[in-house]
């Protein structure tokens, strides 16, 4: 019996660490080679606190979380600047390092040999001696932990960790500040982590580096590959399987002292064999979100999605007609190549203004210094008068200005839906104190948010797939869905890159309907655009650009009559 | 400390090795190839095997070792990553599969040969010692040494001069045109695998001579290979090289400062340091 | 002739770009794609070479059926394809591109003619050939992307947007350059958003938009226009 109730304080206990890396890997797509560093960080620091200092079990978990959570952020924070491969790298160089400074600080971890008569947990003067004692503990902790990391990866903090797994680009450019999720992720991670380790410390009354190594890192990412990566129930399973399993082997006669190396032998095989099989693990992502979710959607009346559609963001006090972006003289050159020169526009409420010229001229790249993706080499551009030249571009959409992109960039594993509403701004969701202390109020705001999301998606003609998954649109289908994006951020000055490429006739002249609408509703809106046809009924005034610089503004009309103009877009 | 000096050139030798053999595979097939340290480990136990077991004379042995090599790598490229390559998990997916196939790999051997480190019981020619004043290395030491940058001097002319070899710097340089002139990218991949655990065998030979093989020496190799191409850049071999090199130096030094336990600490804390400065590497990222 | 597509739809994954697109190149031939971009011409093209898997219709090679063949094997049989980005390996010399443009030839005296007619097509090249091909200029490296393609003999070339970034002398010098390839039998498929230059060197052209094709025309009427805004 007690034996049982050992193997289930073992899978509880790997639970912990397999939810709590779900959310940095499996969520927030970042490659976490050290999770068993901080998990030793953090039963290592509660035996020494204890042991030395006297403190309770209790306290000794919670300094061993917050210990552990505050190492998560310092990791964290340079990973903005590091690349995917050098993540991996990066974190695997940490768990060795700790794990080395684990083995060979022999003062004060006693290295190999490990730290023993670690007192046993006593919560409010019970003291747990048995494992079959520690099961109620463990039980209520593991349940409080995976509760936690529940809460998170189902919130709207989880809707944007899953948003930048897709696509970081396309997150960034719909508003949110990436680095604070991943800092956060990565403390909450580490939190649970560290306590976990405190808990394995003082169940075990003994722990030795062995525990803390590369090797069991890589358990706990098998453990979360295996369940399946983004569903918080499939860490259950995984830990279930990689724990369980093994310890049955016990009861297989012979191979008692090969334990260890038939467990990493199965959960080898059995990475490979999901990887190669079925990468989704066993229970994909969306398994009880979707089925949850499937309630029949309210259809909105017209009057809702139009009032929605003409709010003001709280910043504008503009008056029609005057210009809302000032972009003055930008210059940026690449590698001694000048791709733009002295580029100068002005785009007012109300007016579509085009970009046009041959490819190669510039006009990306105007796009993207003006929209904060790449910083000018001189000039300036301002918003309402103000200079956001350097701006980030999370910090431009929440002034108001947001992009589309000419590939796209949906997040194609997540639903029609769940891409609009990552889109709306000032989501209490996403704060962490507000998902776990404001309940409630998140709640509400999701439902409103619902709403809002739906309208969108009403109005670009895509509410009856809102539960789809966004890869499995068509391509025309994927862009009406990224301007439904672009309006939920709420933005009132739009910058759509090649909105209609790759489109056929009817979609195009969809997207025109669109783009008219949203200007009559008083939006600043900049199109690059290709399409000729699309140009002439959309816009009012067209920038024709050649290598970098403005050669003409006029009307569409008569840019495309003039003739310097069709010898350069057509040569000579 | 000279004798440090001479430890470093000998590690960094063979840091310089493995360094190129996992690099040449990674900036050909963008494959994160964790389980090259299965490949040293299991030429390790070929040569334990055949010359301490079946008492084969040691060329053979070395031969041998090389073969388990090349078919190690091989086939974990034929069996494992082809696959999940045309299953297009991403770079995730590969990572993921390396691991298992790392942690598989060395399970199984330990649970054949047991953890107990197999050494080869008889002393010879590479036992041979060299003493100059206060520096003291063995043959198997300088022939580490000498074939190490040998045999990359070797792949470089290869590389440079041979139509296979060209083909594979065609393929690293630009994969996607390498299909337009009609070359066979996986086959390219399978040579340029087989040359990289080739190199793997080689160092893992002169490793297990002079000690022992353990299930789970391969490890340390492969992350100290990992390391040495990312300091020198990724498809810069002599820039890999010479990042090796200094990583020998840099470990063994260090003791004489530091105690000598931190001696595998030293390399990664540098790594982790150089990454928060300098997050594009040593010699600048590769663009693809 | 040599290549047909009949009513071929293609994209990634599931998405269409191109919808049932017929057209057709000869031996002698050039024949240009134009339309504005996102068109879908570079689609086509890579449809045609192969490395598009997700593809309905009908494509035949010298009356062979290739649709879905791997492109390796259609490389091999005389398709080449030089695309718009990247058409160079940068980091080897220009002679080792060269070469490479005749890998999969095996008898030596035929690469050693046909070096011997690249040298005088491409002056420029012979003089650089130590250099690594990603120091030269834009100009230069894309000389050296049709010297490649032409090294193997093909019989069927497509070539992706040669005159992207290029200053008019050059273009010129490309399109004459195009045009005597077609006048060696090859048949030549051109993608260039530059027309009037296209049109001159072409005997027929297709129109794409909006990933059809909504014109077929002979060049010498198209020129006639005299302008193609509506093309577009």
């Amino acid at each position: 019996m007690d034996y049982l109730a050992h193997i289930i304080n073992m899978v509880l206990i790997f639970t912990m660490l397999a939810s709590s890396l779900n959310l940095i890997l499996g969520y927030g797509g970042m490659a976490s080679m050290c999770h068993a560093a901080l998990f030793g960080i953090g039963g290592y620091a509660s035996a020494i606190l204890t042991m030395n200092l006297g403190y309770n079990f209790l306290v000794g978990m919670i300094l061993a979380a917050v210990l552990s959570g505050f190492i998560g952020v310092l990791l964290a924070t340079p990973s903005l600047r590091i690349h995917d491969e050098y993540l991996i790298l990066f974190t695997t160089a940490f768990q060795m390092v700790i794990w080395g400074l684990l083995v060979s600080e022999i003062w004060i971890t006693n290295g190999e040999t490990g730290l023993s008569a670690i007192p046993r947990a006593s919560v409010f003067g019970i003291q747990f001696l048995k494992p079959i004692s520690y099961l109620l503990l463990i039980a209520v902790l593991a349940a409080l932990f995976f509760l936690i990391c529940w809460k998170v990866s189902h919130s709207p903090f989880g809707r944007v960790l899953r948003c930048i797994r897709e696509d970081e680009l396309s997150t960034r450019s719909i508003g949110k500040n990436v680095l604070r999720f991943k800092v956060l992720t990565f403390m909450v991670g580490g939190a649970i982590a560290g306590g976990a380790g405190s808990i394995l410390a003082h169940y075990n009354a003994y722990i030795n580096p062995v525990s803390f190594n590369l090797d069991a890192s890589i358990l706990m990412i098998a453990m979360v590959v295996l369940g399946g990566s983004t569903n918080m129930f499939g860490s259950v399973v995984g830990s279930l399987l990689l724990v369980g399993i093994p310890e049955m082997l016990r009861f297989v006669p012979g191979t008692a002292t090969l334990i260890a190396p038939l467990r990493n032998a199965i959960f080898g095989s059995l990475l490979i064999f999901f990887i190669l099989f079925r990468p989704q693990g066993l229970i994909p992502e969306h398994v009880g979100r979707l089925r949850v979710r499937r309630t029949p959607l309210p259809k909105l009346p017209e009057e809702e999605i139009l009032a929605l559609l003409k709010q003001e963001d709280p910043a504008k006090s503009h008056g029609i007609g005057e210009p809302v972006i000032e972009v003055k003289g930008i210059r940026k050159s690449f590698g001694g190549i000048q791709a733009v020169n002295s580029f100068s526009m002005s785009l007012s409420p109300g007016k579509v203004t085009t970009l046009i010229g041959p490819n190669g001229c510039g006009k990306t790249t105007v796009f993207n210094l003006v929209s904060g993706f790449i910083s000018p080499d001189e000039g300036a551009v301002y918003l309402r008068g103000k200079d956001v030249t350097n701006r980030q571009p999370h910090e431009l959409v929440k002034l108001g200005l947001v992009r589309s992109w000419q590939d796209v960039r949906v997040f194609r594993n997540m639903s029609v839906l769940d891409n609009v509403m990552a889109a709306i701004p000032n989501q209490i969701g996403e704060r962490l104190v507000a998902i776990f202390f404001r309940p409630r109020r998140v709640g509400r705001e999701e439902r409103q948010n619902t709403r809002m999301a739906l309208a969108y998606l009403e109005f670009v003609g895509l509410a009856e797939k809102a539960y789809e998954l966004a890869g499995e649109l068509s391509f025309a289908e994927q862009k009406q869905l990224s301007l439904a994006r672009l309006i939920a951020t709420g933005g009132s000055i739009l910058l759509f890159d090649e909105p209609a490429s790759g489109m056929d006739v009817v979609s195009t002249k969809n997207m025109q309907k669109m783009i008219l609408r949203l200007a009559e509703f008083g939006k600043t809106i900049c199109v690059v655009e290709h399409n000729l046809d699309l140009v002439k009924e959309l816009s009012d005034e067209s920038i024709f650009m050649n290598q970098g610089e403005v050669i003409r503004k006029a009307r569409p009309e008569e840019l495309m009559t003039d003739p310097q103009l069709a010898l350069v877009y057509f040569g000579g | 400390m000279l004798q440090l000096a001479v430890a470093g050139i000998i590690w960094g030798s063979l840091y310089a090795l493995v360094g190129v053999s996992w690099g040449l595979i990674y900036s050909t097939t963008r494959t994160f190839h964790f389980a090259h340290g299965l490949t040293f480990t299991l030429a390790a136990y070929g040569v334990i095997l055949s010359h301490g077991f079946f008492h084969l004379p040691l060329f053979v042995s070395f031969g041998l070792g090389l073969l388990v090599a090349v078919l190690c790598g091989c086939s974990i490229e034929f069996l494992v990553y082809r696959p999940v390559r045309r299953r297009s998990s991403g770079q995730l997916g590969i990572f993921l599969s390396a691991m298992g196939t790392l942690v598989l790999g060395e399970s199984l051997i330990q649970i054949f040969f047991t953890p107990t480190p197999r050494t080869l019981q008889i002393p010879d020619i590479s036992d041979i010692p060299f003493s100059y004043g206060t520096i003291f290395f063995t043959m198997a030491d300088l022939l580490l040494v000498l074939v190490a940058w040998g045999i990359l001097s070797v792949l470089e002319l290869y590389l440079s001069k041979s139509k296979a070899g060209r083909e594979i710097r065609a393929v690293r340089s630009n994969p996607e045109l390498a299909t337009s002139v009609g070359i066979r990218t996986e086959k390219a991949f399978l040579i340029t695998f087989a040359i990289g655990s080739m190199l793997m065998g080689l160092g893992s030979f002169f490793v297990t001579i002079q000690s022992a093989a353990t299930p789970h020496m391969g490890l340390h190799y492969v992350l100290m290979a990992f390391i040495a191409t990312f300091l020198g850049g990724v498809g810069k071999d002599w820039g890999i090289a010479l990042a090796g090199l200094a990583m020998g130096l840099v470990e063994n030094l260090s003791l004489v400062i530091l105690p000598a336990h931190y001696k595998y600490i030293v390399v990664f804390a540098l790594m982790f340091g150089f990454l928060l400065m300098k997050p594009e590497g040593l010699l600048g990222a590769r663009n693809r | 002739m040599l290549m047909e597509m009949k009513a071929v739809s293609a994209g990634y994954y599931r998405k269409r770009v191109i919808h049932d697109i017929s057209l057709s190149v000869d031996r002698s031939e050039v024949v240009s794609l134009i339309g504005h971009n996102g068109a879908g011409k570079t689609t086509t093209l890579k449809t045609i070479l192969g490395v598009i898997k997700s593809v309905e219709g009908e494509i035949h090679f010298r009356d062979r059926r290739i649709t879905g063949q791997d492109p390796v094997e259609n490389v091999i049989a005389g398709i080449r394809f030089i695309p718009q980005e990247r058409f160079t390996f940068p980091d080897l010399t220009v002679w080792e591109n060269i070469m490479l443009g005749a890998h999969h030839v095996q008898q030596k005296e035929k690469i050693g003619k046909k070096i011997g007619e690249i040298y005088n097509q491409f002056p420029i090249l012979k003089n650089r050939l130590s250099q690594k091909a990603g120091t030269m200029s834009g100009g230069e490296q894309r000389m050296l992307s049709i010297a490649m393609a032409i090294m193997a003999e093909p019989q069927f070339v497509m070539v992706d947007e040669p005159s992207l970034g290029l200053a008019p002398l050059i273009i010129q010098e490309i399109g004459r350059i195009i045009r005597r390839m077609a006048d060696q039998d090859m048949a030549v498929l051109l993608v260039d958003q530059n027309i009037k230059q296209t049109l001159k060197i072409s005997n027929r052209v297709y129109v794409m938009k909006n990933g059809q094709i909504v014109l077929e025309e002979t060049s010498q009427k198209l020129l006639d226009r005299g302008e193609w805004w509506d093309l577009y």
